[in-house]
């Protein structure tokens, strides 16, 4: 017990302190900013009329941790006055280390959040300023599709901006060198996923005499949050996208419906012949990650682009040939609509103390989508990262990108071509193959129903309620519980507060139905 | 302290009052450097073991970070008695003991016994190799050793199902199965912390009066009766408080090994309070709840160590304090 409350009470001292520098270097910079201050100081470049403004950033690290004060830093800051601290958090349990940082009351200026339970009743207790009001005075945030802010809405109000990202991003990824060679067909209907899982697994693609090669890998979080492997192929099969509603605004969640239930018995199926990996409910996704590039499966339903997976397979297998094609069922291409977000960038009160500090970091914020910013963030630095050749820009060095430029990407605001970009990036045929399904796949995103609705259960037991019905669909897949056995995890689910969440959302939805 | 009970306790005289606090500081002043070197100490424990303690408060509150200790509403016993009345109670609690007995039966014996295997080399520069060597796993992190003992028993090319699958046919799934889960904790306990476990064994047993073995050797006992009559007994106090101290981290059950060993499948035997209190705190900032589940298991902890205490005591042997 000490050890417990020492370890919270210590990490939050531990954050506190690290962050009280932070804070009160913002706040007297914010002084100065506030006041218009002439510059005084030696330091001051002579054409810059204020100091610049001092921000630090929490996000999430993808990646490796790029270098301080770097070059893409530097012009970052320069072009839009800031003084830009990144503070890089590990992947893993970010989201209790942005719990932690929020009890222990010391925010950076601008933390990237995730739209889960205990961070939406953060904001229901205004601990982060609601910018929505703001919003129309900044052109680039303005300009931006509704979709994406009706997304993280909570209680109708907006709490932050999100990290854009597509709402279809899953993508039928396969060795298309494999299925060539096998005189296989892309999988549509469940039946033939088996039998391309079969095939693959029995009949050694790579032809090195071993019986080492799946169909497709699955790792530990195969059935969680937004990229679940289970939600993606059961909506291809005309299923759900996490919960159905009908006309009466009856709430089901999805694995309650036979789409589902039929993707489940699917695996079990390939389970029980050992034609998925045995180990795949304690395997990483960094473990399962290598293993397809390795070459040693056929086929993911992926949300990143083949072109990477392309790059990296061919310094193993030179011969590998990667395909993108949109996920199909027996209704044609069917996706799980996501939320549109990588996360929330939003503004803590306790970091940014008034309006006028606000609007210089939604600013900040705004400028992130100017054209300038557009290339620097997608494209990095030119001369360094790429060259303008003509109407397009080709890369340069696509290692110092993913080192140098890939992490403020990914956590900085920008929606690539879509927005902005005044000359396309040259690309493979198989990068704009992706992107052109990811395209199309918006027209057929089957949107979440429950998205921005509020349930006082799920925010309380929301978490504990998910785990028990993602451990009861793994011991189903691994055959430790039957189908009766299943039933009975749904009826405990109900019991411990699904059936009230199902009711919950159902008002929730009575109410803003139009 | 007798002097103070002893002038308190008679009646209260104006010069004996000023005679006392005047000893105190001729006390204080003249040990000063032996006041001075207890200070760091008593600092450390006051600093990071005492004022810590004043978040145990928020068992008893509805614990808001962004309302503060001073502003959170009081609502007594209300999580506990949540705790008590959750349906995972039953299973915590039992996951949580039946650990515990495993490692107070199969773990806490063999340091004693590797001890006193040790204690039996003759050859000097073996003992000293055999014994820095057993060190040497302690220093290894769990997230390393739970990786090590992955790699090797994962059913998809660990070497200890590539075995099993040459001598019996088929494969076992360590890492998944509910009774396995136990076995792998414990053993993984073993193999990490026995040999640190002997340090304070082999220590006791340095103290050992070789003229003793002598005296018996001349009477004609072998080696087990040294090791019976002699040995045992010299250690016997030094194992009992380690086992009283070691009732009062009865129902810590280790949060990072447990929790890296914990999977979809194994979470009925796997999960305890001190996986619990972190998801519950950590994960879904339920501060207030796992705050109160945390001091249920430290006063379950206080209350063993008590009571072992007290019984040491009553057969005689010297207890803790």
């Amino acid at each position: 017990m000490g050890k417990k409350i020492t370890l919270v009470l210590g990490s939050a001292l531990l954050a506190s302190t690290v962050l009280t520098a932070c804070s009160s270097d913002t706040n007297n910079n914010g002084q100065a900013a506030n006041g218009n201050a002439p510059a005084t100081g030696n330091n001051q470049a002579p054409a810059q009329e204020e100091k610049p403004y001092e921000i630090t950033f929490a996000s999430h690290l993808p990646g490796e941790t790029p270098a301080e004060d770097n070059p893409f830093e530097q012009a970052l800051e320069k072009y839009t006055n800031t003084e830009l601290t990144m503070q890089w958090i590990p992947n893993s349990g970010y989201d209790d280390k942005i719990n932690v940082m929020i009890a222990s009351d010391e925010l950076p200026t601008i933390v990237k959040v995730s739209y889960v339970p205990n961070i939406i009743s953060t904001m229901q207790n205004d601990i982060f300023w609601e910018i929505g009001p703001y919003l129309k005075d900044y052109k680039n945030l303005a300009a931006q599709p509704e979709t994406y802010y009706n997304n993280i809405k909570v209680d109708g109000k907006i709490y932050g901006i999100p990290v854009f990202r597509p709402v279809g991003r899953a993508v039928l990824h396969y060795r298309k060198d494999w299925f060539d060679a096998k005189s296989l067909t892309v999988p549509k209907t469940l039946d033939e996923w088996y039998n391309v899982m079969k095939a693959v697994a029995e009949g050694d693609p790579d032809q090195n005499g071993k019986r080492d090669t799946y169909g497709m890998m699955l790792d530990k979080n195969y059935n969680q949050g937004t990229a679940s492997m289970l939600t993606r192929l059961s909506v291809s099969q005309g299923g759900p996208n996490k919960w159905k509603v009908d006309d009466q605004g009856h709430f089901t969640p999805e694995f309650m419906t036979d789409e589902f239930f039929n993707t489940m018995k699917l695996f079990r199926r390939l389970y029980e012949e050992k034609l998925i990996n045995q180990d795949f409910a304690v395997s990483d996704a960094t473990t399962i990650d290598k293993a397809y590039e390795s070459g040693r499966v056929a086929v993911r339903i992926s949300g990143g682009n083949a072109q990477s997976m392309q790059t990296n397979l061919e310094k193993v297998v030179p011969t590998a040939v990667m395909d993108a094609v949109g996920l199909e069922g027996p209704q044609g291409i069917r996706v799980p609509g996501e939320n549109g977000n990588a996360g929330i960038l939003t503004v803590p009160k306790s970091s940014v103390k008034n309006e006028e500090e606000l609007k210089r970091v939604l600013t900040f914020l705004d400028q992130l989508l100017d054209k300038e910013m557009v290339n620097l963030i997608n494209k990095g630095i030119e001369g360094k990262h790429y060259k303008v050749e003509g109407d397009v820009t080709v890369p340069l060095d696509k290692d110092a990108d993913a080192k140098e430029v890939k992490p403020y990407r990914d956590v900085l605001l920008q929606r690539g071509e879509a927005y902005n970009m005044d000359r396309p990036m040259q690309q493979t045929p198989l990068f704009k193959k992706n992107n052109e399904v990811v395209t199309e796949n918006e027209k057929h995103a089957v949107p979440n129903p429950a998205l921005t609705l509020l349930s006082a259960m799920y925010t309380d037991r929301g978490a504990d309620l998910e785990l028990m019905i993602t451990d009861a669909e793994t011991k189903f897949i691994m055959g430790k519980i039957d189908e009766a056995g299943w039933q009975a995890e749904v009826e405990n689910w109900k019991n411990a507060g699904g059936a009230q969440m199902m009711e919950e959302y159902k008002e929730a939805y009575l109410k803003v139905k139009p | 302290m007798k002097q103070d009970i002893v002038a308190s306790a008679g009646p209260p005289a104006i010069g004996g009052a000023d005679g006392k606090s005047g000893k105190l500081l001729k006390d204080l002043i003249r040990d000063k450097w032996l006041y001075m070197m207890l200070l760091p100490g008593v600092l450390f424990f006051l600093i990071f073991k005492y004022v810590p303690m004043y978040g145990l408060l928020m068992a008893f509150q509805d614990y808001k970070p962004f309302t503060g200790f001073m502003n959170s509403p009081w609502v007594g016993l209300k999580h506990f008695e949540r705790f008590f009345s959750e349906p995972q109670f039953g299973m915590l609690f039992r996951n949580t003991v039946i650990l515990a007995i495993y490692n107070l039966v199969f773990f806490f014996p063999l340091p004693i016994i590797l001890a006193l295997m040790m204690n039996e080399v003759r050859h000097a520069k073996f003992k000293y190799f055999v014994q820095t060597f057993v060190y040497i796993p302690h220093f290894v992190s769990w997230v390393v050793v739970v990786g090590i003992f992955y790699m090797l028993f994962t059913t998809e090319n660990g070497i200890i199902n590539e075995l099993l699958y040459r001598l019996i046919g088929d494969k076992i799934a360590f890492l998944l199965e509910p009774e396995w889960f136990r076995t792998m904790i414990i053993s993984q306990s073993i193999w990490k912390e026995v040999g640190w476990g002997t340090v304070i064994f082999l220590a006791a047993l340095a103290g050992v009066d070789l003229q003793q073995y002598e005296a018996a050797r001349i009477d004609g006992a072998g080696r087990w009766r040294q090791l019976w009559h002699i040995t045992l007994p010299a250690i016997r106090s030094t194992i009992i408080i380690l086992f009283i101290l070691r009732l009062g981290n009865f129902l810590d059950s280790g949060f990072e090994q447990i929790f890296l060993m914990l999977t979809p499948t194994n979470r009925e035997v796997g999960e305890v309070f001190d996986t619990y209190v972190y998801t519950k705190g950590m994960t879904q900032a339920q501060y207030s709840y796992s705050a109160a589940v945390g001091l249920f298991k430290s006063v379950v902890g206080l209350v063993l160590v008590l009571g072992a205490n007290w019984l040491a005591k009553r057969f005689g042997e010297e207890g803790v304090y």
